[in-house]
């Protein structure tokens, strides 16, 4: 399998204090990856960095061989990559529509809208309200619509399950499922790691900022240690 | 688009180049639309001015860098004494007073050798120096100590001369009787603005006041008239002549008005730095400091803010209309024209310059911004016209490059160049 | 008083608050979309002003003014507009770009540097006086009067109206339909997920700086040919006033601004014809600060709009 993301000893943090202390990881073709972590562990930095919203401070990032480290983040997006953040971070004063078409704005791909509303159909029904009004199941729906806009080959996924009802999440997980069906790789980070787990190949467990265990998914739900911490049993 | 990189840039020359072009409007449209005349000659002062002053007078230049050098080294081995005193075994309090004394020293002996042996010019420019300090001093204790950015400066400064110069003209009040009434009205003033105002965010606030300096100016051409109030002599600094022995040992040619001003003028700024220095060693500078560090911290420990703001803002405004009392007096008029907006600008590009914040930044950058234009001007005569321009630029370069000033500390440095995620 | 007097004192009114409109939409824009006042958007609007005549006397001198007295008008706005664009441009890019993640200080004063700068550039490179608009292009438009229910409306203002509002719709429908314009509102709402989608936001800001000097520039234009004449510090009243009204309508808010402008268009006449011209600054700021006690969030804050 051909290896399309990797990390390499990346060191990133804001100001004086640095959150991630070297990471090393990697995504291969046609795969979900999850990462787990408590709050505070660096997750979300580890995605914001790879999408350039955040600076490389050392290592580096190779997306598909080239090195991506420290690009602008658009042309991180244009590359392939592309993130449904922490908090869904909808636009809310536009439409869904408009909220849709922004994450087409480097693909272009506008022709997608069908292939999104078909896939999420109640964003179709609200096409034409504003975003912020959406409750939060749709809003995430909405959030990976909008990654999805721009085709990417590798989908970031951060939290999708935060704040959301059992059952929704449930069809979430579907649907990530669906989407690597379809052939694009998935990094996801959860703290639902029995969900995380159950979907992904391989994962990760990160820890203040280093990871800490790399392994399939099977072996980490069997792993004691995980299961300790994090699944609770 | 990247082949086309060149091209873009020189047309955005151009287009940035435009207004330079001056066009001659003395022709007459009367006749018809096509006389207007095209002059370039304005160009002039970009491709020739500029690099003939700095081609002509190279040596000057080398001259001007290392007087600032100098100055700012001085000031640095100050701090550093202070530093070492601090890590001493000798009692704080008592190297302090020790130190200070030799300050005082040092100072007296300066003016008494500036009067017996300078210059009237070089007087005055050391009497305005000392005003432009004090009102420095007085808009650092805002915009540096608690950082609130204040445009309408001017406008306090205004109120004070103002105040002097109407109850001069009704009731014939003196300079020294003038302080007290002047700094009731200016404080009075700054509390008043300040009321409303410190709830706002600091870019309102930098606008507000904007608003205010202006209206001042514009309420006194109204109200009290656009012609100069004039102050007569009597109520300005006297001069001082004595057959004393003594006195004429010391001052062959005596005190006279503009020397008595230079002494009164150090005194006054003497003092701010004083009272200043213990009230931002005191517990109400530190909670200014916090304040300007990060306010709803602050808030959260339990500061006052608003009140705490409301201090600094009335404190420097009744600095400034002190200022603006003597500044009068040394002037001997005052015309609602002398406190625009450039004034405003040019007073706090000092503060910018020293260093926003720190002790004796203020003092670096009247200094540098006032004396090295006047001591040039004869060498170079248009630079005092130039002066408000590459005082912009001044502004613009100090905050990407060094936000602290040039005599800033550390800790501003940090503050101002912080990342915020 | 008589009350034609008084709504030809109105019409005036609404025409200059037409081309404040103009300029407090860029204080609006990028307050929306960068949540600072800049300060130079008011010397900008003076460049316009500047540039608009110095194309005009070009156009007159080298072309014969071949183009007619509305090609003319239309070819000085455009250039005032393009110069101008490229000063907003040039002045985000030197002045607030390297501080944007600094603290709220430095990049304001930074603002007042670029202010005082662009001023005493224009005047060092033009001149102190007053500077006429060419009266042969203006005055044709003063003496067009039109009547309408027996009040006389100079053509003037109706031009000047027509083109500002004009160039409203424009700009509302660059907002809502074109994909940049979207993207400005997304990058007004939330910049680092507008990053996140692939806009470029760097550059959008760029856009935004350039869009609303342009409208500053053609104010600066229509106002010059308004007032009959511009100086190098007219930016800076006319700075505070458009500022007043972007307040006045809710900052960040853009039908609020264009409200706001009109509001204080119609204020500053009413103040000059009933207590003399003098005034009228002192009932702005006066207004100004009444607005942000009372009302800081301005007329139209509460409503949920774009924010560019």
């Amino acid at each position: 399998m051909k290896t399309l993301l990797q990390l390499d000893d990346v060191h990133t943090g804001y100001g004086l204090t640095e959150i991630l202390h070297g990471v090393s990881l990697t995504v291969n073709d046609g795969e979900i990856v999850t990462v787990l972590g408590a709050n505070g562990a660096g997750k979300s930095t580890l995605l914001m960095t790879i999408c350039g919203v955040n600076p490389t401070r050392e290592g580096d990032i190779l997306f598909d061989g080239q090195s991506i480290a420290n690009r602008p983040a658009h042309e991180i997006v244009r590359a392939g990559i592309s993130q449904s953040p922490e908090g869904r971070r909808i636009f809310p004063r536009l439409t869904v529509r408009e909220n849709l078409e922004m994450g087409a704005y480097q693909s272009g791909r506008l022709d997608n809208l069908d292939r999104m509303f078909t896939f999420f159909p109640i964003l179709k029904e609200r096409q034409k309200q504003l975003g912020g009004t959406l409750s939060g199941g749709e809003q995430q729906m909405l959030a990976i619509a909008r990654a999805l806009m721009a085709c990417p080959r590798l989908l970031l996924l951060d939290e999708p399950s935060l704040g959301l009802a059992p059952l929704i999440v449930i069809k979430i997980f579907e649907i990530i499922r669906e989407i690597n069906q379809a052939g694009t790789a998935i990094l996801l980070v959860e703290q639902n790691a029995n969900m995380a787990l159950h979907i992904a190949h391989r994962g990760y467990v990160l820890e203040t900022g280093r990871i800490v265990l790399a392994d399939t998914a099977p072996n980490l739900v069997n792993n004691d240690q995980v299961k300790k911490s994090y699944l609770g049993a | 688009m990247k082949r086309f990189r060149p091209l873009l840039w020189l047309l955005w020359c151009l287009i940035i180049a435009a207004p330079l072009v001056f066009v001659g409007l003395e022709y007459e449209w009367g006749k018809g639309l096509w006389n207007a005349t095209l002059r370039t000659d304005r160009l002039r002062f970009l491709v020739s001015d500029i690099p003939a002053w700095v081609g002509g007078h190279w040596l000057d230049v080398i001259g001007v860098l290392v007087f600032l050098g100098a100055v700012v080294g001085f000031l640095k081995l100050w701090q550093l004494t202070a530093w070492v005193q601090w890590r001493g075994e000798v009692e704080t309090r008592t190297r302090g007073r020790v130190r200070q004394a030799g300050a005082m020293i040092v100072v007296i002996l300066i003016l008494t050798l500036s009067c017996r042996h300078l210059a009237d010019t070089q007087i005055e420019w050391g009497v305005m120096v000392c005003t432009y300090i004090l009102l420095a001093l007085g808009l650092n204790l805002i915009v540096g100590m608690t950082g609130l950015l204040v445009l309408g400066y001017a406008g306090f400064v205004a109120v004070g001369a103002y105040t002097f110069a109407v109850l001069h003209q009704q009731f014939g009040l003196s300079l020294w009787l003038a302080f007290l009434p002047a700094a009731l009205v200016g404080g009075l003033t700054g509390f008043l603005l300040g009321l409303p105002s410190l709830r706002l965010r600091g870019d309102y606030l930098a606008i507000v006041t904007l608003g205010f300096g202006e209206t001042v100016r514009f309420l006194i051409k109204n109200l009290v008239g656009e012609q100069s109030i004039i102050i007569s002599r009597p109520a300005r600094v006297p001069s001082l002549m004595s057959e004393n022995a003594a006195w004429r040992w010391l001052f062959p040619d005596g005190l006279t008005r503009l020397k008595t001003e230079l002494w009164v003028a150090v005194a006054l700024v003497v003092l701010s730095i004083w009272l200043i220095r213990n009230l931002t060693h005191s517990r109400i500078g530190r909670a200014w400091i916090a304040i300007r560090e990060d306010e709803t911290a602050a808030a959260a420990m339990g500061i006052p803010t608003v009140r705490l703001k409301l201090l600094a803002f009335t404190l420097s405004a009744i600095w400034a209309a002190v200022g603006g009392v003597f500044f009068v007096a040394h002037n001997t008029s005052a015309n609602p024209e002398m406190f625009g907006f450039g004034e405003s600008v040019l007073i706090l590009s000092m503060v910018v310059l020293g260093g926003m914040g720190s002790g004796p930044g203020p003092i670096v950058g009247a200094i540098v911004l006032y004396l090295l234009p006047e001591v040039l001007r004869e060498r170079f005569p248009v630079l005092i016209s130039y002066r408000p321009m590459i005082v912009g630029g001044l502004m613009v370069a100090m905050m990407i490059f060094r936000p602290q000033g040039l005599v800033g500390s550390l800790r501003r440095k940090i503050e101002l160049k912080e990342e915020q995620p | 008083m008589n009350g034609a007097v008084e709504l030809e004192t109105i019409i005036g009114g609404i025409s200059r608050g037409a081309i404040y409109a103009l300029i407090a939409l860029g204080y609006t824009m990028v307050y929306g979309i960068l949540g600072m006042i800049n300060f130079a958007h008011g010397e900008i609007y003076m460049v316009g002003s500047f540039a608009a005549i110095v194309t005009l006397a070009i156009l007159t001198t080298l072309t014969s003014a071949s183009f007619g007295l509305a090609g003319c008008l239309v070819l000085s706005m455009g250039a005032a507009m393009l110069v101008a664009a490229a000063f907003g441009f040039t002045n985000e890019r030197i002045a607030y770009r390297p501080l944007r993640r600094s603290h709220a200080l430095a990049p304001l004063i930074s603002a007042i540097g670029v202010s005082t700068f662009l001023q005493n550039f224009v005047m060092n490179a033009q001149t102190k006086d007053k500077v006429d608009f060419p009266r042969a292009f203006s005055d044709p438009l003063w003496e067009r009067k039109l009547e309408i229910v027996g009040v006389h409306v100079a053509l003037i203002q109706l031009i000047v109206l027509a083109m500002a509002v004009g160039l409203m719709v424009l700009l509302h429908l660059f907002i809502t339909r074109s994909r940049t314009g979207k993207a400005m509102r997304a990058c007004s709402q939330d910049k680092t997920m507008a990053a996140l989608v692939g806009i470029p936001v760097d550059r959008v800001i760029s856009l935004t700086f350039a869009v609303g000097s342009a409208l500053a520039a053609a104010a600066g234009m229509m106002f010059t040919m308004y007032n009959g004449q511009t100086r190098f510090d007219v930016g800076y009243t006319a700075g505070v006033t458009a500022f007043t009204a972007a307040v006045l309508g809710g900052i960040g808010n853009i039908p609020g601004a264009m409200l706001g402008g009109f509001v204080i268009g119609l204020v500053e006449d009413l103040t000059a014809y009933h207590l003399g011209a003098d005034w009228k600054y002192v009932a702005v700021f006066a207004l100004l600060i009444t607005v942000l006690i009372v009302r800081p969030r301005g007329l139209l804050g509460e409503r949920v709009a774009d924010k560019v």
